[in-house]
């Protein structure tokens, strides 16, 4: 990719991580090298064991490679302490599940705001934002909303939210729309494409469904804990209408 | 101070969100802590009872009485009784004293129209009723004349008053004690039972009168002098009791001619020092049965362990999750503790209540008051908040150490 003069907010140069399960020592990256820019709008893709997992891992703090440099949002994370990892997590990126991952038996808004909690942002504030961010991915009224409450879309949307609301660098999605149906999916994917656009988020999306990777402008393929190929995806398309795409 | 509220705001929320598990937890310890808060609130009932009772006799007061109370054979050869002299000679040598009295004292068969009673009979001076602070409820008590005629008057406690007259008053009825007649004179102030068993079955005659018309036999030494059964002796307070004590032993050894290595032939109580005795037993008691309750706190705080390492297996997700979105290690350790802790003090809090409770009740079925102190129940609830920390520290440091990927993969 071209940087076209940008700082890159992901800069992964050469790392490699290595399993050691039982006696077997297991090589899941081989020297993997990456470049995000602001703006990106990109899908991680590769058939189960490829690595795909593990680049996820490390790209959202959630794993350190085993050699190799990485740096975030002009931080170096590969040499941090759990804490300080979590700390990154908290303020850099924003998470999305396949399974949504939602408090049980807690409302949307209060889902929304545990990651402000985390990062000790006052009560008032928090409503607020967790408010904000709801409306944004349009559940402005179901903020009190449990998530038995809610559609699978929905529930989506709640974790989308959840992501959003510490304004994070990145957000990782790990096949987002892996369980919801395909209506849903184009929703939520749709919702992704206009928080990319009108906030310059980039968004990463781990998958293996082709269907998500037409609608990003960029994607990656990962085989044997290498980058296989890394292009510019020349069809990309809106998952639904510009007119769609405003609605909250 | 606001993230602690946060915090054990978002555990009671957890906490109620599986209601029957977490009120079935708080039971082991609402049971431990109210058992200890009832079973100390006894044991400072019984304390304070006993106080009250020796407090209405008086614990500034020595009796003396013949012979030894230890066990073997009696020591100091033969001689088990104390004579009238005796107690002259010791009120006579004896300083400090505010009160004295000698009463023998019987057992005697007492007979009215309404029915035959046993009864503890007292032959007794005027002083014995200031000695042991009783008084009559209506009548009068017995009187230096009646002594002086050696008058065969009666003085019985409410219990006989009922036994033998039914409801009726008794005053001025003639009974028969051994068979001889006697007039009721008054009827004492009821006092209630003691240890010592009822004090209103009770009966009081001149003390001339029994050495010499009732109990002339028990009444008399070989040598033909008058004995009395007991000498009660009111000091002006309890520190002069050793110097009496000493000085009542040093003047009956002299006059019962002991040798220098026999035995004592009487023995010295002091109410004080029963009472101290009496006291730590029942303190001893207090703890035992405290340490038994405080075994049943100990369990709940294993049942507290138990939910909770259910619990962060349940929540694994959850964990993972929490630390995903930047929760720090300390942060899921405080949640878990949190959550332990206020299981264990709300469940204090319950037992508090319940102990409480308990102790309230008690007061309806037995003769003392239990005593709720505050120091047992900060206690108690200083205890829940350790057993809580204590049991819950392990598994939040479990939920703690979980791996964010594992955790977020856990099924």
């Amino acid at each position: 990719m071209e940087s076209n003069g940008k700082t890159p907010v992901i800069d992964v140069n050469g790392i490699t991580k290595v399993y050691q399960m039982g006696d077997i020592e297991v090589r899941a990256l081989q020297g993997v090298s990456l470049k995000i820019y602001p703006g990106d709008l990109l899908a991680i893709m590769g058939p189960s064991g490829s690595g795909k997992s593990t680049l996820m891992n490390i790209l959202g703090c959630l794993d350190q490679p085993t050699s190799g440099s990485y740096r975030l949002d002009g931080v170096d994370v590969e040499q941090m302490k759990e804490d300080q990892l979590a700390e990154v997590r908290n303020r850099k990126i924003g998470f999305v599940f396949q399974s949504f991952n939602l408090l049980r038996r807690t409302s949307a808004i209060d889902n929304v705001e545990q990651p402000m909690i985390y990062a000790g942002v006052g009560g008032r504030e928090r409503r607020a934002r967790a408010k904000a961010a709801l409306e944004a991915v349009g559940l402005g009224g179901r903020l009190k909303h449990h998530s038995s409450e809610l559609s699978g879309g929905q529930q989506q949307r709640v974790a989308i939210a959840r992501s959003l609301v510490n304004n994070p660098a990145i957000i990782l999605a790990d096949e987002p729309t892996g369980n919801l149906d395909s209506k849903s999916g184009a929703e939520i994917m749709c919702l992704f494409q206009k928080l990319n656009e009108e906030k310059g988020i980039i968004i990463i999306f781990v998958t293996h469904d082709p269907r998500i990777s037409e609608h990003c402008k960029r994607v990656i393929r990962i085989g044997d804990g290498m980058v296989i190929s890394d292009t510019a995806n020349a069809d990309y398309t809106r998952a639904c209408d510009d007119k769609a795409l405003r609605v909250n | 101070m606001a993230a602690i509220f946060e915090s054990v705001r978002l555990a009671i929320k957890t906490l109620g969100a599986n209601r029957t598990r977490s009120v079935l937890t708080m039971l082991g310890i609402s049971i431990g802590v109210g058992a200890v808060i009832a079973l100390m609130a006894m044991g400072s009932g019984v304390q304070k009872y006993i106080n009250d009772q020796f407090a209405s006799a008086g614990s500034n007061l020595v009796t003396v009485s013949p012979g030894q109370l230890q066990r073997g054979p009696p020591g100091g050869g033969a001689r088990a009784y104390l004579t009238e002299n005796d107690y002259k000679a010791i009120v006579a040598n004896a300083p400090n004293l505010v009160a004295h009295t000698a009463a023998v004292q019987a057992i005697g068969s007492l007979v009215s129209e309404g029915g035959t009673t046993q009864v503890p009979v007292f032959g007794v001076t005027p002083s014995f009723a200031v000695v042991r602070n009783w008084t009559v409820q209506r009548g009068r008590f017995i009187d230096d004349s009646d002594n002086g005629g050696r008058l065969r008057v009666i003085v019985i406690g409410t219990t006989i008053e009922k036994d033998l007259f039914g409801g009726a008053d008794g005053i001025d009825q003639i009974v028969k004690l051994n068979n001889i007649p006697f007039r009721v004179i008054g009827v004492m102030q009821s006092k209630g039972s003691t240890i010592a068993g009822d004090q209103d079955a009770a009966t009081f005659i001149p003390l001339t009168t029994a050495q010499n018309r009732v109990y002339q036999t028990q009444t008399t030494s070989p040598s033909g002098e008058r004995t009395v059964s007991t000498i009660l002796l009111q000091t002006t307070d309890e520190k002069v009791i050793p110097q009496v004590e000493s000085v009542i032993r040093s003047t009956l050894r002299e006059r019962h001619r002991l040798a220098e290595d026999a035995k004592d032939d009487f023995t010295i109580v002091n109410a004080a020092q029963l009472l101290s005795t009496l006291g730590s037993l029942v303190s001893v008691l207090t703890i035992f049965l405290g340490a038994i309750a405080a075994i049943s706190l100990l369990v709940g705080g294993i049942g507290i362990m138990n939910i909770m390492l259910v619990s962060v297996t349940e929540r694994t997700r959850e964990i993972g999750l929490r630390k995903a979105i930047g929760a720090k290690r300390r942060t899921i350790l405080s949640q878990f503790l949190v959550e332990a802790i206020v299981l264990s003090m709300l469940g204090g809090i319950i037992g508090v209540l319940l102990g409480t409770g308990i102790a309230v009740g008690v007061r309806y079925l037995v003769d003392f008051t239990p005593i709720v102190q505050a120091s047992s129940i900060s206690l108690a609830v200083g205890f829940s908040l350790v057993v809580g920390l204590f049991f819950g520290i392990y598994p939040a440091f479990r939920a703690s150490k979980l791996n964010p990927i594992d955790a977020l993969r856990h099924e």
